[in-house]
């Protein structure tokens, strides 16, 4: 942590105003990724953007506001939500740890889907897919490719090395295909290979 | 193929997709594709998916009133101290 500017009041709201606002929608749609609802994805942008500014001395002018901001979101999330909902059970949680404590990303499960039937996909159908997904897994897919952070910021916004962001996106993508190539199948898509 | 070999390949692979392989990696995979098809196949699936993602993803507009309600709650933050 470096030495840091205190802001005077007004410069607060000009900072907050320029660098924090302009990143609303990008926010709201993470919030509402992690959530699956509007009303507990507007409270936590709202939390966010407060607590944003709350500790606005913490950023520093001229770095990436996106990351900050998600990754407050993030822990925002964590503390609120995460708790309430259910726990898992036991066996899905040690196969859940077992991914998180691996950092190799060289299992290939071969899923057999096929390039067109991606392609016949609709947005519901990818939607509910991603949707679908363990939220931890949901996550890595949102921020690398919806939002386009790179692995290292987002090893910043997730507080996780970035061997762990490799293999998490790794096997979060290997999940993804298996559903969507279940979705496929549920819609009589077929594979096209004898 | 060599399981190590594959390793390397679906690390580069990953690298060329989220866009943050270096040019020379991104060539070397470019090679590497043309000889082996079971990367170009799971190059072009990947790929397929991360493009679905982009475009096909339901996104929900962001709420008229949320932008408001946050000023208002930051100027009276401000105004107080
Ligand atoms: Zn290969």
């Amino acid at each position: 942590m470096g030495e840091r500017m205190s802001y005077e009041n007004k410069d607060k709201q000009r900072v907050f105003n320029e660098e924090f606002m302009p990143h609303i929608d990008a926010m709201y749609n993470f919030a509402f990724r992690l959530t699956l609802d509007e009303d507990d994805a507007k409270d936590l942008v709202q939390e966010t953007f407060m607590k944003a500014y709350r500790f606005i001395n913490s950023f520093e002018t001229g770095t990436n506001a996106k990351a900050w901001l998600f990754r407050i979101l993030k822990n925002s999330f964590i503390n609120n939500y995460r708790k309430k909902s259910k726990q898992p059970n036991k066996v899905d949680y040690q196969e859940v740890e077992s991914y998180y404590n691996s950092d190799s990303v060289n299992e290939n499960i071969t899923t057999d889907l096929r390039v067109e039937t991606v392609q016949h996909l609709i947005g519901d159908e990818i939607t509910n897919a991603l949707n679908s997904l363990d939220v931890d897994f949901r996550t890595v897919i949102i921020l690398c490719d919806l939002e386009g952070f790179t692995y290292e910021e987002m090893a910043k916004i997730l507080d996780i090395p970035i061997g762990t962001v490799r293999s998490r996106l790794h096997r979060a993508r290997n999940l993804l295909k298996e559903k969507l190539k279940q979705y496929a199948s549920s819609l009589g898509y077929k594979d096209k290979r004898k | 193929m060599e399981l190590e070999q594959n390793q390397a390949c679906t690390e580069l692979l990953l690298l060329v997709i989220d866009g943050q392989a270096t040019e020379e990696q991104h060539q070397e995979l470019m090679r590497h594709l043309e000889e082996c098809e079971s990367c170009r196949e799971e190059y072009l699936l990947s790929k397929s998916i991360k493009d679905s993602l982009k475009s096909h993803i339901k996104i929900n507009g962001t709420p008229k009133d949320l932008a408001n309600s946050i000023q208002n709650k930051i100027s009276e933050t401000a105004s107080l101290k």
